[in-house]
């Protein structure tokens, strides 16, 4: 087992609406290791952004968040905003679904990583000349493939296309070299091609920097090459957490054997796709039981009775009366 | 082979939209993108053709000539074997529909179902639309006063392909029509319009950048790059053996459920404002030559396929 760096426990999320109040996640508990990467899979609204901003520090006005998060030792629910502010710049790092979202449009790109750099050195208490920030800059783009890096610092957000944004973002993180870096979608709005050239920079920053990564996704088979681990979100709950490898090979839990046999993988002549039926559960009107009953074929007599907990089956743990 | 369209060298330049005051005012010359350029293809009657690329490779403007919502710049179009010009364009739109990737925006948030549904026709033939309506699962009656605005994404797309079956088309153009859903929605909708394609006898246009959608459903598959043809012909052995460099790097950079390594080619799609000289894909692939910096390959044919590589020509 890696060194431990973060440790989830408990972890529920309500969010505060003019409606009414009403839980995403509820008694979530996840250990991070040092080094490790880690995919969150599951479908729109099942919680996997919930996760990402609670975790990177940035929860929303009007959530209620209850348990606690471990981040080397440090409970970061606890935290003054002023620790909070100095966690976010240092020791994890988020990048969103819309790359843009990530970088100030009316700041150059140049502008936006010296200032990068320069709040890093703040926390250090270093303060860097500009030469060297430049130097430092560009030696980061270069790697990242980036050509010519001159022209590059000189363009606004928007004059860059997907693929140059997220890789500014990716530089940002190599500058700051985080110990979690929260993924989000981060390459819904990317082609394939530059979707495998942003996959093989994030193992890069996984192994040269031993950065722990969170890869958020709806996509399994995109999850199968981001993560050593898999934590399949459904209704706001965990309810299959493995080794992807085995999950993807064999899903357990009813919900992720309907998800992984959804995936296209063969012809229409050899057979046809797998659905499941039936719609996502709601919040604001929450089932009894199993969060997934009312899809599931193979329903027993307690499951829209009583939630089951995580059940720790072979090699991973499930949230399923069948394996009780 | 009975085709029902046919494209001959056809050209799509489009007005580069994004030009400053200055720029207008010192630059005498309009900037074009070309979106498409010397496309030649047919189109099997029946068959499921999937258009595969990457975003700005030319496939909507395809699927949008061909409904005739867009004009070919140059070139020859025939529809069913006759010369199309834009005085043909009604007739040939009663044979075709096209369905869009995000339905949310494409059907009217105000409109009530059984309007929308009638919209295609021009008058309400409740059995027309019954009929549509029920091959894609849903029932007329649970849905007719809704608005698009009460149903869920997957009930919306299945909405969209219902509409476009309403006036009983030969051809479907679907534009990345699952690509706005999840998996299991997803999943949904591609058994469905398999089942409607065979019942039907349709000939689809599946315009995708998924290759395991188009490995799923197409009998012939296009690949287009930088708004040229690169590959063409049989599902099967495009996919189990791709000959143009493109192709093989577009297959092994997508992540699948039953291989967990993927890679990439280097480099980003080029402009195609002024697209490179040669082989558009000179700049990304790893067996350039000097030949292909200078001469564009022609689209050859090969074991069945048609592609257009400088490789073993
Ligand atoms: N700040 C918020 N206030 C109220 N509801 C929210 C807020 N953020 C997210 N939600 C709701 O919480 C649920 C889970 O959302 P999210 O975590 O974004 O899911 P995912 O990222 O899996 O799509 C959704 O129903 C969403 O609408
Ligand atoms: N109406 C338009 N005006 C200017 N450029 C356009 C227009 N429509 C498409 N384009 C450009 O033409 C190219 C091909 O676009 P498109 O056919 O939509 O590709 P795809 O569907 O493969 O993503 C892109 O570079 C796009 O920006
Ligand atoms: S607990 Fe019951 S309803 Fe839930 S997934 Fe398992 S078998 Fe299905
Ligand atoms: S023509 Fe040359 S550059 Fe183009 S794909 Fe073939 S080998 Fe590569
Ligand atoms: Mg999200
Ligand atoms: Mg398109």
């Amino acid at each position: 087992m890696k060194n431990l760096l973060v440790e989830i426990e408990n972890l529920s999320v309500s969010y505060r609406t003019i409606m009414g109040e009403y839980q995403v996640l509820d008694k979530l508990n996840l250990s991070i290791g040092a080094g490790e990467r880690i995919s969150v899979v599951g479908e729109s609204a099942s919680g996997k952004s919930t996760l990402g901003h609670i975790l990177a520090g940035m929860s929303p006005p009007n959530a209620k968040v209850e348990g606690s998060i471990k981040f080397d030792g440090d409970n970061i629910l606890q935290f003054t905003e002023k620790r909070l502010t100095n966690f976010r710049g240092s020791k994890v790092f988020m990048i969103f679904q819309n790359p843009l979202n990530s970088l100030n449009p009316v700041k150059n790109i140049w502008h936006q990583l010296f200032e990068t750099v320069r709040i890093r050195d703040a926390k250090n208490s270093i303060k860097s000349s500009e030469d060297d920030a430049r130097k430092e800059v560009i030696a980061v783009l270069t790697d990242l493939r980036l050509p010519d890096p001159e022209s590059i610092l000189k363009r606004y957000p928007h004059e860059l296309s997907g693929g140059q944004v997220q890789r500014i973002v990716i530089a940002m993180a190599l500058i700051l070299k985080p110990k979690l870096l929260i993924a989000d979608e981060p390459t819904t709005a990317l082609d394939v091609t530059i979707q495998a050239q942003f996959l093989d920079l994030l193992k890069k920053l996984n192994s040269d920097l031993g950065m722990s990564i969170i890869f958020i996704t709806h996509d399994i088979a995109l999850a199968n090459s981001s993560s050593e681990r898999l934590l399949v979100l459904y209704g706001g709950r965990v309810i299959e957490l493995g080794q992807t490898e085995n999950i993807i090979r064999r899903p357990m839990h009813p919900y992720t054997i309907g998800l992984v046999e959804s995936i296209p993988a063969g012809t229409k002549n050899s057979s046809r796709l797998v659905s499941i039926p039936g719609s996502p559960p709601s919040y604001k009107h929450p089932l009894s039981g199993c969060k997934f009953h009312p899809r599931c074929a193979k329903i027993l007599e307690k499951c829209d009775k009583i939630e089951p907990g995580m059940i720790s089956v072979e090699d991973r743990q499930v949230r399923c009366w069948l394996y009780e | 082979m009975n085709e029902i369209y046919r494209f001959e060298s056809v050209k799509k330049y489009y007005l580069a939209s994004r030009r400053g005051l200055l720029e207008m005012a010192l630059r005498k010359k309009p900037v074009y993108v070309h979106a498409l350029e010397d496309f030649s293809f047919s189109l099997e009657t029946g068959k499921v053709t999937a258009m595969v690329g990457e975003s700005g490779s030319g496939k909507t403007t395809i699927g949008k000539i061909m409904a005739t919502i867009e004009n070919p710049t140059s070139g020859s179009v025939y529809f069913k074997g006759t010369k199309v010009s834009s005085k043909d364009y009604p007739r040939i739109r009663k044979d075709l529909s096209m369905v869009f990737q995000n339905p949310a925006t494409s059907l009217n948030p105000r409109m009530r179902i059984s309007e929308l549904m009638s919209e295609p026709l021009g008058n309400f033939d409740k059995d027309k639309v019954e009929e549509s309506l029920q091959s894609v699962g849903l029932s007329f009656d649970e849905v007719r006063n809704k608005q698009p605005k009460e149903l869920s994404g997957g009930q919306i797309q299945r909405i969209a392909i219902a509409r476009a079956l309403v006036k009983h088309p030969d051809l479907i153009i679907l534009d990345e029509p699952t690509s706005a859903l999840d998996e299991s929605m997803q999943a949904q909708i591609l058994n469905i319009l398999i089942d409607i394609q065979e019942q039907f006898h349709l000939t689809y246009i599946f315009i995708t950048h998924n290759i395991s959608v188009a490995k799923y459903l197409a009998d012939t598959i296009s690949v287009l790059y930088a708004g040229k043809l690169v590959e063409n012909g049989p599902a099967q052995k495009i996919l189990s053996a791709p000959q143009h460099p493109y192709t093989q790097l577009l297959i092994k950079s997508v992540p699948t459920v039953s291989s967990r390594e993927i890679s990439a080619p280097t480099g980003d799609v080029p402009s195609l404002i002024n697209p490179p000289t040669g082989c558009r894909f000179h700049t990304r692939c790893p067996f350039v030559m000097e030949k292909c910096r200078q001469e564009e390959p022609p689209l050859v044919v090969r074991d069945e396929v048609e592609v257009a590589c400088w490789l073993d020509a």
